[in-house]
């Protein structure tokens, strides 16, 4: 790339050629206003506000959309583009109704999580000098996430761009023009009925108060908050995020690299943007005992943990079973699968265990995100990916629309990725496997195609695994399956299960630990096996706790710190966002006080985490 | 919401085929559906969303920027109220209340008899009139709400 040489407040810049006033601007550490323009976007050229003055050009010219040239004389400070900015900003600020008193995002300077408003305080606009357009404009709030609230809209467009640039779901558009002009979703349609999958991208780019969180409200500003940089170890795509969390509660996640231009453009889906702050489920809070007359009672942690100790000592180990969530950091696997090698106990499996034995038993090729971007053929078999994995499907839908790649979608149900594809085909769940036969000659003939296969239950199904990795490993197709949780692979990985075929567990106890999912997870109904006696270990309230002898809350993955192994083979350490209540561990926090109870001897996980 | 005929659609469909797909050819594709049929109902920004391959929020945004394409089928009958400056300070507002009334439409739309399309304008040089309606050709001036009947009363058949 060429050195371009220019000027800018007299001093000597050098920037290379593609670049815009703007960028070489700030490379050089100035400052100049923006509000349309995004790091993480195409540049739009509507607000007016980054205008400079360029030596030679009678009219001020705007800077991120002006590409530098050799020689440019650029200032961005003088009187007359200080003029320009304000008369910008009052333009904007009467346009619609911006009486900041009124609006979520307002504060003060330092405060304001508006870019609108901080803009304002910056080119110092006291008063409007301009009567107030006072057209009503609606309010939409049919998203189950967020507002939109037209009134405040500046028109800048980020949404648009971020929806069909990062996103790729092109909900948004400009609709008409003028004083009419309206940011609209589909054929005008309400965001809740529209194709809007509820990622939020356009919400948190939005530097007004157009577009904001259902559940932010009244929760205080961004600005007050602490920040937590971390990423999402829900699905295993492991998005980054920013969390912004204040008396330790979560106000906003938001992605972090939208202006890093990486693979995924810094979004999220709406799982992890908005999941934990949708989170419906209760806690549990306090550990319970079963009475001598088979009542649930408060107990003091201790009295808890003696009880578990007792019943681990009243079994022998082939008569101790362990059935665990692998949705828990690498640390508590290990630490769980070290407990039960020095206890002596051999059953111990996860609940997507059975998926992992499926899996292994075929040799295909893996699919990585960059082999989806590149295909020209993607199969997409199972469940809701814009649900379960929804990141991976910005992937599949950027193929479609800027490759012209074409999707087949095999599943039982009705998903917002279906109008991306010219081929849906309905089958009944479990079933996805009985129709590998019609696609193969097609398969065939494409150049890169790629396999997807989405959701637990179709992994789970051993019919259906053993078409459709039979045929890949056979024809050498590329294919992903996508993980139940966020740390199947580690889980899987360390080798957690070694589960004996036993039809019956009477007799015998369960050691159940949950972290954040329920025992609905589990493939056999742990209700009906018949356990003598469970201890239960988890974060919400489950209906396992019916059964259960001992109860002891368990951290949520928000609160607990660890290693997590994602699809794109990369290992991350997750940093916790929320603080535990005093008696909610972890399960090593909890084994290791067990172990030592029971004099188990040290139990070592760092090679086990290395190995990762 | 109207549901357009089959043999409407597939006059569409028809039309679309000799497109290639792509944005190029959205304005295109829709003067020459709206030629065809005379509007461009949502089940036809769907339509050409889908053929073209093109998302449907960008059909809608150029749907709408155009005054010239129309979402809505035209009456029989378009009634023309002006809104120019010299009709506004005479009482245009109420008589275009009072045609919205007597319609039971918004500006913009068309009754469901399909007779009457509300539209309206931005003068017509016929000031010394104000204010004026016009229906199709015929010119009305010195309008008043109690003349709004007597005026839609001469096209009702
Ligand atoms: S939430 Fe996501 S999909 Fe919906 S309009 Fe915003 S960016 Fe587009
Ligand atoms: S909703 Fe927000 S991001 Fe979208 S155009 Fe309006 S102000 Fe810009
Ligand atoms: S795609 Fe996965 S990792 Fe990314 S935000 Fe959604 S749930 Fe979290
Ligand atoms: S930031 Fe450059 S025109 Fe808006
Ligand atoms: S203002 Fe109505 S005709 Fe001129």
């Amino acid at each position: 790339m060429r050195e371009v040489k220019l000027k800018i407040d007299g001093k000597e810049v050098i920037a290379t050629e593609g670049m815009t006033i703007l960028e070489a601007a700030r490379k050089a550490g100035f400052e100049i206003p923006t509000l349309c323009y995004h790091d993480g976007l195409s540049a739009h050229g509507g607000c007016r506000l980054c205008v400079v003055e360029v030596k030679g050009s009678p009219r001020l010219l705007t800077s991120c959309t002006t590409p530098v040239t050799n020689g440019m004389e650029v200032s961005i400070n003088t009187d007359r583009v200080k003029e320009a900015r304000k008369f910008v900003m009052n333009l904007i600020m009467t346009e619609r109704n911006h009486f900041c008193m009124f609006c979520e995002k307002s504060g003060r300077y330092e405060e304001t999580d508006c870019e609108l408003q901080k803009r304002a305080y910056e080119v110092q606009i006291e008063h409007f000098p301009f009567p107030v357009y006072v057209n009503k404009y609606p309010i939409d709030t049919t998203s189950p996430v967020m507002v939109m609230d037209h009134n405040r809209c500046i028109l800048c467009g980020r949404c648009v761009r971020v929806c069909s640039e990062v996103v790729a779901n092109s909900t948004l558009d400009f609709s008409f023009r003028g004083s009419k002009a309206l940011i609209a979703s589909d054929t005008g349609l309400n965001r809740g009925e529209s194709s809007c999958i509820s990622c939020g991208a356009c919400m948190q780019v939005c530097p007004a108060g157009a577009l904001f969180s259902k559940f932010g409200g009244y929760k205080g500003k961004k600005s007050l908050c602490e920040k937590i940089e971390t990423f999402c170890p829900i699905c295993g795509v492991g998005c980054e995020t920013t969390n912004y969390v204040r008396y330790n509660n979560i106000v906003e996640i938001e992605g972090s690299g939208l202006a890093k231009g990486n693979l995924d453009g810094g979004q999220l889906c709406e799982k992890g943007r908005y999941g934990p702050l949708m989170e419906t489920r209760n806690r549990i809070s306090l550990p319970l005992l079963r009475d001598s007359r088979g009542r649930f009672v408060e107990s003091s942690y201790q009295e808890a943990i003696n009880k578990s100790i007792q019943l681990l000592k009243a079994y022998s180990p082939d008569k101790i079973v362990f059935r665990v969530s692998s949705f828990l950091p690498a640390e508590d696997l290990a630490y769980i699968k070290g407990f039960a090698l020095k206890l002596g106990v051999k059953d111990i499996d996860t609940f997507d265990g059975e998926i992992y034995r499926n899996l292994i038993s075929f040799d295909y090729p893996k699919a990585n995100y960059e082999d989806i971007l590149n295909s020209d053929l993607i199969i997409l078999v199972g469940g809701d990916i814009v649900k379960e994995h929804g990141v991976v499907g910005s992937y599949i839908r950027r193929a479609v629309r800027n490759k012209g790649a074409e999707l087949i979608i095999i599943s039982p149900a009705e998903s917002k990725m279906d109008r991306f594809s010219k081929e849906v085909r309905r089958v009944a769940e479990g079933s996805e496997g009985s129709v590998v036969k019609e696609y193969e000659e097609k398969i065939r003939k494409a150049s890169n195609p790629v396999i997807i296969l989405e959701g637990a239950y179709l992994l789970k199904n051993r019919e259906a695994i053993e078409s459709w990795l039979k045929f890949a490993e056979a024809s050498k197709v590329k294919t992903l399956p996508l993980p139940p949780t966020g740390n199947s692979l580690a889980a899987w990985k360390l080798g957690i299960s070694s589960k004996s075929n036993e039809n019956t567990e009477s007799g015998k106890l369960l050691f159940l630990i949950l972290g954040d999912i329920d025992s609905s997870y589990s493939p056999a109904s742990l209700a009906e096996l018949g356990f003598e006696a469970i201890i239960l270990h988890g974060a919400y309230i489950d209906p396992m706790m019916k059964l259960a002898d001992v109860v002891l809350p368990g951290k949520s993955w928000l609160e607990n710190e660890g290693t997590y192994k994602l699809i794109s083979g990369e290992v991350k350490k997750f940093t916790p966002i929320l603080r535990a209540e005093k008696d909610a561990k972890s399960p090593r926090e909890l084994l290791s006080e067990l172990a030592d109870a029971l004099r188990l001897g040290k139990i070592d996980i760092d090679s086990l985490i290395t190995s990762l | 919401m109207v549901k357009l005929s089959k043999e409407k659609l597939d006059k569409v469909e028809t039309i679309l085929d000799r497109f290639p797909k792509g944005q190029s050819s959205l304005i295109g594709a829709l003067h020459a559906i709206q030629l065809e049929i005379g509007y461009l109902p949502e089940e036809v920004q769907k339509l050409v969303a889908e053929k073209l391959e093109i998302p449907e929020s960008t059909v809608y945004g150029v749907v709408t920027f155009y005054n010239f394409f129309r979402k809505e089928p035209v009456g029989k009958y378009i009634i023309t109220a002006c809104q120019g400056t010299a009709c506004h300070v005479r009482g245009a507002g109420s008589v275009i209340e009072a045609f919205e009334k007597t319609l039971g439409i918004k500006v913009g739309h068309t009754t469901p008899d399909g007779k009457f399309t509300l539209d309206i304008a931005r003068c017509f040089g016929a000031c010394g009139l104000a204010p004026v309606v016009m229906v199709n050709n015929d010119i009305y001036g010195r309008m008043s709400p109690k003349k709004v009947e007597e005026v839609i009363a001469k096209y009702r058949d």
